[in-house]
C-alpha cells in the first residue's frame, strides 16, 4: 500500500515540473526607404552589435526583415540612419513585432543630425520584451 | 488523649522524617516494542529531578533516592517515539518496569543536534526542529523564522526575507548552515542573505543564540542562526529510506516539491536531496496585486564514511539556482542567482577521557548573481544590469575537551571573502555617439575586495549541583582590501577616488562571555549572561561603490576606514518548568552598542548621487553610541496534555545616542542639519503576542489548531531615516494536521483566515512609493509530508 501511494505522490510530484520555453519570436522590419540606409539591432546583449548596410534599389515596397528569438526581459534595439527623409513616405514603417504583435513602431525620423552640407535622419526604438 | 495526641504527633513527624529521608528506587529496562532488544543509550528523566540517566549495555536504568510520590517519566531514544508516563514511587518497593519504544522510522532521518554540553542555557538559545518546520508552507527561511519571538525579517519582494534578531541585522548577526559554513550573497541591496541560499525542505533543524555570548560559532555580535540540513548517518544493515513533501499555497498559486534519499549501511552512507518551488504573485487583504513571484531548484549529495566507531567523514556538495525572483522594494530584481556550495566535515566522538570530540570542517561557498531592472518603468530607457561574483571559503577546527571537572572546547576558524561585480547601463535613450556603438556606462560595485578573518576561541562549562557556569573568550584577526574604490564618469573623471592602498585595514578584536544559571527552587532557574561581542565591518560597510544599500532613501559609500561595532549586552533569563503545569521562560536584556555602523551625509557640493529619485549620498561611518533593550516570554503547556497551549511576545526598543537629522526642501535638497539625540533605530519591530491552541485527537492522529497574533502599532520610529510609523494589526490562523500512518501525514490550514490587509513593520518601501510592500492576504496551504 505505501510504494502505491509512493508512486502515486511521485508521479504528481513530475507532472507538476514544467518545461521552461519562454522564448518568444522577436522580428525587426524596415519598409519604405527607396535610397540606402544603415540599420543597428540588437537583443539581449547590447554590447555585440552590427552595422547592416541596405540598399533597397530605388522601391519603397521593399521590406527589409531580421528575425529572433528572445526571453521576455531582454532589452530590443533597433537603429536606424539615413540620408534620405522618409517624412511623407506613405507606409513608411520601422518596427519591433513581439510574437507577431506590434511592439515599438516609427512612422517618421526621430532626429536629425546636421553636418555641414549632409543631413542624417535617425530613427532609434528599442524596448524590454514584457514578461 | 494524651496518648492520641502524642501518637499523632509521632506519626506526623515520622511522615516527614520518612519523606525527608526518602529511599525510593526506580528502576526498569528500556526495550524495543516489536524485537524486545535492549535500547542502550535511552535518555530518561523524572520530572522536578534536575538530572536524568540513560540506559546501561543492557537497557537498564536506575533512579534513587527519590521521595515517595507520583513523578511523570519521559523517555527518548533517537529513532523512537518518545514515551511519557506516570510512575509512583511508593514506600518499601522497589519499583522496576519494562518500558517499551515503538520505532519511529521519520526520525530514524532526523539531524543529530550538536551537544553544547550545556544543561541549561544562562542565555536564550531556541532550537525548532523539522517537525515544526513540516507542518507549516516554508516557502522561506527568513519568512518562517518570522515566528519565533524577537525574531523578525526585512521584506523587499515575495521571498528571499532578511533575518533580524532583537533588531541586530545584516552582518550583525552569524548565519550560518551546518556548524560553520557560512556565505557571502552577491547582491549590495542583500536579495540573497544566507539564508535564501538553503532551501527550506532541506533543513531538518534551526539553532537561535540570541546575544553575543555563542562566541564558538564565529564572530557574533548580535546572535547565531545555525540551520542543519538533512545528513546521511550510519545504518546497522543496508537500507534507503525515502522522505519527501508537496506543498500547495493558494493566492500565490504556489507549489513546491523535496525529495529526499538516504542510505547506506554502518561504513558508507548517503542522502541526496532534490527541490523545486515556483511561486506567482499574490494579492493583499485588499485584493491588490503585488509583485512577488520567483522560481527556485536545487539539488544535494552527501556521502558519508565511518572509517572507525565515533568516527565520520562526510563530503557535501549543493547546487541551489533562482530564476526571476521579484523585489518591488529594490530598483532591480533577481534574475538569475547560481550557489555552489562545497564541504568536507570530519567528526569524532569519545576519543579518549580527555578528549570528548574532535571536529573539522572545510569549506567553500561560490555565488554567481545577476540583477537587472528590466521589469522597471525606467528599464525602457536605460537598462541596468549588474553581474557579482563572490566567493567565500574557510575552515573550522575544535576540540572538545574534558578538564577539571568541566568542558572546555578550544578551536580556531577562517574564512577568506573575495567580491568582485560590475553594473553595466545601457543609456537607450542617448544619442550613439558612433553608429553600432550603444552608449554604455561600467560601474564597479566592487571591485576585487577581499576580507579575511582568523579567529581563535575558547568556551568552558562547569556544574555543580546548583550551579551551572559558561565562559568564553574569542580573538579575531581580520584583514580588507580592495583595488581602487572609484567611479568614472563619461569623462573619464574619478568621483570618488580611494586609490587602492588607502582600502586596506586590520583589526583584531576580543569578544568574552560569562555567564550562570542557578536553580533557585524545585522549578525555577535563573541565568545571568554578560558578553561583549566584536564584529568587524562588512563587504558592503566597506567597500560598495555608491548605491542605494540601506533602509533610507540615500546611496551609500563604503569607508575601508570603519572601526569594528562591538556589543556589550547583560541577559537575565528566569525559566520554570513543573511537569504538570508546563515551561515558561522569561528574558530581558540590555544592549550598549559602541561605534555603531551607520550612515553620514555628504553634501551633494562634494558627492552627488548617481542614481535617479535618491535624497543624497552617505558614507558609511561609526555614529557613536547605541542601546537597544527588550524582553521576550514565552509559554508551552505540559507534552502529556490533551490541549496543546502556547503563548509568547516580545518587544525590542532602541535608540543612537546622537545622529544628524536633516531638512529637505520641496526639491529633495538637503537644506538644514541639525544632531538629535536618541533617535530610534531604524527597522524595529513593535510589540507582538502569539497565542496558539491545538488539541490532540485520537491518540494524536488529528490534531487541529488556532493560532491568534497581535502586533502593536510602531510609532518609535528613526527621523534620521525619515522612517513611516506601521498601524496595529491582528491576524487569525487556522490549521489541522492528520496523521495517515506512520508514512503520511497531511497539514493543512488558512493563514490571514479574515483575509486582513496588513503590512508588517520590517516591510521596506515599494520603490517610488512611500507605502510598505504589504503582506498576502488570506492563503489556504496544504502540505502532503510521506516517508518510506
Amino acid at each position: 500500500m505505501k510504494y502505491i501511494v509512493f508512486f502515486v505522490l511521485l508521479i504528481i510530484a513530475f507532472s507538476s515540473c514544467q518545461k521552461d520555453n519562454d522564448e518568444v519570436q522577436v522580428v525587426y522590419a524596415i519598409k519604405g526607404f527607396s535610397q540606402p540606409y544603415k540599420v543597428v539591432y540588437a537583443i539581449g546583449d547590447l554590447n555585440k552589435t552590427e552595422v547592416f548596410n541596405i540598399d533597397p534599389a530605388g522601391s519603397t515596397s521593399y521590406e527589409w526583415k531580421a528575425e529572433l528569438q528572445a526571453v521576455p526581459g531582454k532589452v530590443t534595439y533597433l537603429y536606424v540612419e539615413s540620408d534620405e527623409n522618409i517624412s511623407n513616405v506613405s507606409g513608411f514603417h520601422a518596427t519591433i513585432f513581439v510574437e507577431g504583435k506590434v511592439f515599438r513602431r516609427a512612422y517618421d525620423y526621430d532626429g536629425t543630425r546636421q553636418m555641414p552640407n549632409d543631413t542624417t535622419f535617425y530613427i532609434k526604438q528599442f524596448g524590454t520584451i514584457p514578461f | 488523649m494524651r496518648i492520641v495526641i502524642t501518637l499523632s504527633l509521632f506519626l506526623f513527624f515520622a511522615s516527614i522524617a520518612m519523606d525527608i529521608t526518602a529511599q525510593g528506587v526506580f528502576k526498569g529496562k528500556v526495550i524495543d516494542s516489536k524485537t524486545k532488544v535492549a535500547l542502550v543509550g535511552a535518555s530518561l528523566k523524572l520530572d522536578e529531578i534536575a538530572t536524568g540517566t540513560i540506559t546501561d549495555g543492557e537497557g537498564k536504568f536506575s533512579f534513587e533516592n527519590l521521595k515517595f510520590k507520583s513523578y511523570v517519566l519521559l523517555v527518548k531514544y533517537q529513532g523512537y517515539y518518545d514515551v511519557v508516563q506516570k510512575i509512583n514511587v511508593e514506600s518499601f518497593v522497589n519499583q522496576e518496569i519494562i518500558i517499551e519504544m515503538r520505532l519511529n522510522i521519520r526520525e530514524l532521518t532526523t539531524v543529530e543536534i550538536r551537544d553544547d554540553k550545556i544543561v541549561s542555557h544562562p542565555y536564550s538559545k531556541q532550537t525548532i526542529s523539522r517537525v515544526t518546520l513540516s507542518q507549516e508552507p516554508v516557502r522561506d527561511i527568513g519568512d518562517f523564522l518570522r515566528s519565533i519571538p524577537n525574531v523578525s525579517a526585512i521584506r523587499k519582494g515575495g521571498a528571499n526575507l532578511d533575518p533580524v534578531i532583537r533588531g541586530f541585522k545584516f552582518d550583525q548577526l552569524n548565519v550560518q548552515v551546518d556548524n560553520g559554513l557560512s556565505m557571502e550573497g552577491g547582491c549590495p541591496n542583500r536579495m540573497d542573505p544566507t539564508s535564501a541560499h538553503v532551501e527550506a525542505s532541506d533543513i531538518e533543524a534551526i539553532e537561535i543564540y540570541k546575544g553575543p555570548f555563542a562566541l564558538r560559532y564565529g564572530p557574533v555580535m548580535g546572535g547565531v542562526i545555525n540551520m542543519l540540513t538533512i545528513n546521511p548517518r550510519p545504518y546497522e544493515t543496508f537500507s534507503v529510506f525515502v522522505k519527501g513533501n508537496m506543498g500547495y499555497e493558494s493566492n500565490w498559486n504556489g507549489m513546491r516539491q523535496h525529495v529526499t534519499v538516504l542510505g547506506g549501511n554502518q561504513k558508507i552512507f548517503f542522502a541526496l536531496t532534490g527541490n523545486d518551488a515556483r511561486y506567482g504573485n499574490y494579492s493583499d487583504g485588499d485584493g491588490s496585486l503585488v509583485k512577488s513571484d520567483f522560481r527556485k531548484m536545487g539539488f544535494t549529495g552527501k556521502l558519508g564514511y565511518a572509517p572507525a566507531k565515533n568516527h565520520r567523514i562526510i563530503f557535501s556538495a549543493s547546487k541551489f539556482y533562482a530564476r526571476d525572483v521579484a523585489f518591488t522594494a529594490l530598483p532591480m530584481d533577481e534574475r538569475t542567482d547560481n550557489t555552489s556550495l562545497y564541504s568536507l566535515d570530519y567528526q569524532a566522538k569519545n576519543i579518549s577521557n580527555t578528549i570528548s570530540s574532535l571536529e573539522f570542517k572545510a569549506y567553500a561557498s561560490l555565488i554567481n548573481h545577476v540583477m537587472d531592472n528590466n521589469e522597471r518603468p525606467f528599464g525602457d530607457t536605460t537598462s541596468s544590469i549588474a553581474a557579482i561574483d563572490a566567493l567565500k571559503y574557510g575552515y573550522r577546527a575544535e576540540a572538545g575537551l574534558n578538564i577539571a571537572k568541566g568542558h572546555l572546547f578550544v578551536g580556531t576558524d577562517f574564512y577568506r571573502v573575495e567580491k568582485d561585480g560590475q553594473r553595466d547601463k545601457i543609456m537607450l535613450s542617448q544619442f550613439p555617439m558612433q553608429i553600432g556603438l550603444i552608449p554604455l556606462k561600467v560601474e564597479n560595485l566592487w571591485n576585487q575586495a577581499v576580507i579575511t578573518n582568523l579567529g581563535l576561541f575558547g568556551e568552558y562549562k562547569r556544574e555543580w549541583t546548583m550551579w551551572e557556569m559558561v565562559v568564553a573568550i574569542r580573538g579575531d584577526f581580520n584583514q580588507a582590501y580592495s583595488d581602487s574604490i572609484s567611479l568614472l564618469n563619461m569623462m573619464g573623471v574619478d568621483l570618488l577616488g580611494t586609490p587602492a592602498d588607502s582600502t586596506s585595514s586590520e583589526l583584531i578584536n576580543f569578544s568574552f562571555s560569562a555567564g550562570v544559571t542557578r536553580n533557585i527552587s524545585e522549578f525555577f532557574t535563573l541565568g545571568a549572561s554578560f558578553g561583549r561581542g566584536v564584529r568587524s565591518p562588512g563587504m558592503i560597510e566597506r567597500f560598495i561603490v555608491s548605491l542605494p544599500t540601506g533602509y533610507d532613501n540615500f546611496e551609500y559609500i563604503g569607508n575601508p576606514n570603519l572601526k569594528p561595532e562591538a556589543n556589550n549586552e547583560f541577559d537575565l533569563v528566569l525559566r520554570f518548568n513543573k511537569s504538570q503545569i508546563g515551561a515558561a521562560e522569561f528574558t530581558v536584556f540590555y544592549s550598549f552598542i559602541q561605534d555603531y555602523i551607520g550612515g553620514e551625509f555628504i553634501p551633494k557640493t562634494i558627492q552627488k548621487p548617481l542614481t535617479q529619485s535618491v535624497l543624497g549620498v552617505k558614507r558609511f561611518e561609526n555614529l557613536g553610541n547605541a542601546n537597544l533593550a527588550g524582553f521576550e516570554f514565552g509559554y508551552n503547556s505540559p507534552t502529556f496534555w490533551k490541549m496543546m497551549v502556547k503563548f509568547s511576545g516580545a518587544y525590542t526598543f532602541g535608540a543612537i545616542k546622537e545622529i544628524e537629522v536633516l531638512e529637505f526642501d520641496a526639491n529633495g535638497n538637503a537644506i538644514n542639519a541639525e544632531m538629535v539625540s536618541n533617535d530610534p533605530i531604524a527597522e524595529l519591530p513593535p510589540f507582538e503576542a502569539k497565542l496558539s491552541i491545538g488539541y490532540k485527537l485520537f491518540d494524536m492522529k488529528w490534531i487541529p489548531k488556532a493560532d491568534f497574533r497581535y502586533v502593536a502599532e510602531q510609532n518609535r520610529v528613526s527621523e534620521a531615516s525619515l522612517e513611516p510609523v506601521s498601524p496595529s494589526f491582528y491576524l487569525i490562523n487556522v490549521s489541522m494536521t492528520y496523521r495517515f500512518s506512520d508514512y503520511l501525514d497531511v497539514a493543512c490550514g488558512i493563514n490571514n483566515l479574515l483575509d486582513t490587509e496588513y503590512t508588517e513593520h520590517l516591510n521596506r518601501r515599494v520603490v517610488g512609493t512611500d507605502y510598505r510592500i504589504p503582506e498576502p492576504g488570506r492563503i489556504l496551504y496544504l502540505n502532503v509530508n510521506y516517508n518510506f
